[in-house]
């Protein structure tokens, strides 16, 4: 009898470790699984007021490089295709005939990255904030299948801070970056 | 110890006014300069001004904000503006048509309001110009976003500003020929104005002051 619930506790131990397991690896998204190649168009200069110099070729293949770790299989495009000058208000309605238009011809997949504010400022220390947003599209049904915002913020305080002005506005558009993309599901790896 | 307690008081005040104290005239933008002139015989039709609230991080509209107060300030502001030399009509007083017309420009008014003049928009416009060739619309466009606030980690010395900001657009466009006669902005940064903030007020007689009228 006491060997019998020993054998039921550890079935059951067993049981919610596997449970505990299956709740860590969700089942992958069908809409990301499909995607072949993504090709990531030129970063939207969506900024209101006076533009600090960024470097948006930079920008792009930082997010290339973000997607390859991702496991996405990427490429960076050239123009925005056929869409002519990209505004936000249209990455935000997201009409079919509109996304149709985005990106190489041959591409199915195409994400649109935009920044929306950079700045940096000396305070006590200096500080630097960045906004950006992006959307990954489905040309062949004319849907935005993800989209998402990064906030960035970075500082430091102090006589040594202040002398990181120049810093601040990269840390943090990598933050916001990091913080866009935190949501994109990666594709499994190889075998899985 | 005691002294050296004293000695750090006067750096963290320091510290927690440099972080709180409001944008510095750096942040705000300055109008971009006239790009035209508005001719004799031109009337001024008040667009309802495009309000955005908005969350930072995720874009999800703010609860509990009033959009119409800030609506009122802004067409307030506006007709200031323009001042007494140059009739400026609202909407409400335009005739069924008109109204129409320029209600097909709403959904425009974010890009309209930065001097992005559209094929949609250029079709709305015609039938503005349709009721009266020597109408010219001001558009504007409002948004304000809140997030994270500024903070200060006293282990690690690190510190952030706010991601508040207040954006105000406007734009005056010929309704008969499209042109951008004026157009100007203040992006105030870090900070989120309450329609009733004296801040407010001040930056929209900012934006407009060099709005040429005669």
């Amino acid at each position: 009898m006491k060997s019998l619930s020993r054998g039921f506790v550890f079935a059951l131990l067993l049981a919610i470790t596997a449970a505990a397991g299956a709740a860590k690896d969700p089942p992958p998204d069908p809409r990301f699984m499909n995607i072949e190649s993504v090709s990531v168009l030129p970063i939207v200069d969506a900024r209101a007021g006076k533009k600090a110099g960024v470097n948006l070729q930079n920008l792009q293949n930082s997010v290339v490089n973000i997607l390859r770790k991702k496991r996405y299989l990427v490429n960076s495009s050239p123009n925005d295709g056929d869409a002519g000058q990209i505004a936000e208000e249209d990455l935000q309605a997201g009409e079919p005939q509109f996304i149709r238009k985005l990106g190489p011809a041959d591409s199915r997949w195409v994400l649109v990255v935009c920044l929306e504010d950079v700045i940096s400022k000396v305070t006590f220390g200096s500080t630097g904030n960045a906004e950006m947003s992006g959307y990954l599209f489905d040309k062949e049904s004319g849907k935005v299948i993800w989209q998402s915002k990064g906030v960035g913020q970075a500082g430091q305080g102090g006589l040594l801070g202040m002398t990181m002005k120049g810093m601040m506005s990269g840390e943090a558009i990598g933050s916001a970056l990091s913080n866009l993309f935190a949501g994109l599901p990666a594709k499994p790896k190889p075998g899985k | 110890m005691r002294i050296r307690a004293h000695a750090l008081i006067p750096c963290l005040a320091f510290l927690l006014v440099g972080l709180s104290a409001p944008a510095a005239p750096a942040d705000q933008e300055a109008p971009v300069p006239a790009a035209g002139a508005v001719t004799p015989g031109m009337k001024i039709v008040l667009l309802r001004p495009s309000t955005r609230f908005e969350d930072v991080k995720t874009g999800a509209p703010l609860p509990r904000i009033d959009a119409s107060v800030y609506e009122r300030v802004l067409l307030a502001a506006a007709e200031r503006g323009v001042g007494p030399d140059v009739p400026a009509i609202g909407v409400s007083k335009l005739e069924p048509a008109g109204a129409e017309a320029c209600g097909r420009l709403d959904p425009l008014a974010s890009k309209l309001a930065r001097g992005d003049v559209n094929d949609d928009a250029r079709a709305a416009l015609g039938g503005v110009a349709a009721l009266d060739s020597g109408y010219a619309v001001l558009v504007q466009f409002f948004r304000i976003r809140t997030g994270p606030g500024s903070s200060w980690n006293m282990y690690t010395g690190g510190i952030t500003s706010s991601t508040d900001s207040t954006l105000i657009q406007a734009a005056l466009v010929s309704a008969s020929t499209g042109h951008v006669i004026w157009k100007g902005e203040r992006l105030i940064r870090n900070k989120a104005l309450k329609a009733t903030d004296p801040a407010l007020t001040k930056e929209l007689a900012l934006l407009y002051r060099n709005l040429d009228v005669k």
